[in-house]
């Protein structure tokens, strides 16, 4: 092929020991693990079918924003009864202590206004402030938004402030 | 290899009655390629069979929006090369540990690492490279993909990917020839 042919002269001009080396995989892989390999990827996707039939989009649409938001709103009272609970027991509420409540899955839904609402004063993020952001919570809701970062990309930036 | 051509699995996939059965067969076509790519990134087995898996989860979830403007190979690989950077980046934060302590570590490494001398400096040479520099080195030198495929796969120009697979050349062998 032109492309290889263009690639190995390169190689051989300006590399002439890399050159001679015989291109080999020098890593090892378990025995069988293509063959599992497949099947753990079935595993985690679960079977569930991709192409739900046309009722089943439009009970999805109807219903499971109405539960979507029942649940939010529970857990929401959760989360703030919890912070609540926090903030009066103790000076501060540490970046780790959100990290810890976000990461080992005590929360499911997460509202970034309550998660921005805990957050320290000292905490800073790199924002692009919009013209209609008119304090800085609307900011960070709009750089969590815009940048789609979801709750394990905060507990990284959390645990390393 | 695959007995389907890309063309194939996709048709399979969006006309097809089992959307299940024709993303097994995607994976099954692209489970070796994309596991050495992102094996030769992060280096460790344990991180490419975490990272490959996620690769396919990633792509399973994103591909009813997948309508063909680039071609299944370079999105996968798209994918891959992404998750294995993103994946890099963050276990260097958990365990300050780059990858150039990895290259170092593989001589210890007898499970993980099966080449010869030579082949274990090649490795230690690439794992210095910069991070870009050493996934346009890894796609060029071992995938022996196109210049073209390459930008779409880093988003990167031509002109641009070519310099930097010139300079990690030279890079690697300088040191190939240290003693």
């Amino acid at each position: 092929m032109a492309n290889n042919l263009h690639n190995n002269d390169e190689l051989r001009e300006i590399a002439p020991k890399l050159f001679s080396l015989k291109k080999e995989n020098p890593y090892k892989v378990p025995d069988g693990y293509f063959d599992e390999l497949p099947m753990l990827i079935q595993e985690r996707i679960g079977g569930a079918e991709v192409n739900p039939s046309a009722w089943t989009r439009i009970f999805a649409l109807i219903v499971k924003p109405q539960m979507a938001w029942g649940s939010l709103s529970i857990v929401s009272l959760m989360i703030i009864g919890w912070l609540v609970f926090q903030l009066e027991s103790k000076n501060d509420l540490s970046s780790q202590d959100i990290a810890e409540v976000i990461y080992h899955g005590e929360v499911d839904n997460m509202d970034e206004y309550l998660l921005i609402e805990a957050l320290p004063e000292e905490s800073t993020f790199e924002v692009q402030i919009s013209e209609n952001a008119t304090d800085t919570k609307d900011v960070m809701i709009e750089y969590l938004i815009e940048n789609e970062i979801d709750e394990l990309e905060i507990v990284d930036e959390l645990t390393y402030i | 290899m695959s007995q389907y051509t890309d063309k194939e699995l996709l048709n399979l996939y969006f006309q097809g009655d089992n959307k299940n059965y024709a993303f097994n067969l995607i994976v099954r076509a692209y489970q070796q390629k994309l596991y050495w790519h992102i094996r030769r990134i992060v280096i460790d087995h344990e991180d490419a069979n975490d990272v490959v898996q996620n690769v396919f989860i990633k792509a399973w979830k994103a591909m009813d929006n997948f309508r063909g403007e680039a071609e299944l190979y370079t999105w996968l690989y798209r994918i891959a090369t992404n998750e294995s950077l993103t994946f890099l980046e963050q276990k260097k934060k958990r365990q300050h540990l780059d990858i150039q302590e990895a290259g170092k570590q593989l001589e210890a490494d007898t499970h993980g690492f099966n080449g010869d001398k030579i082949q274990l400096k090649l490795q230690q040479a690439i794992a210095k490279l910069p991070e870009k520099q050493r996934v346009v080195f890894l796609l060029k030198y071992y995938e022996e993909m196109t210049y073209e495929d390459m930008a779409k796969v880093l988003d990167t120009s031509v002109g641009a990917l070519k310099a930097s697979f010139h300079h990690a050349v030279k890079k690697v062998e300088e040191f190939l020839q240290l003693d």
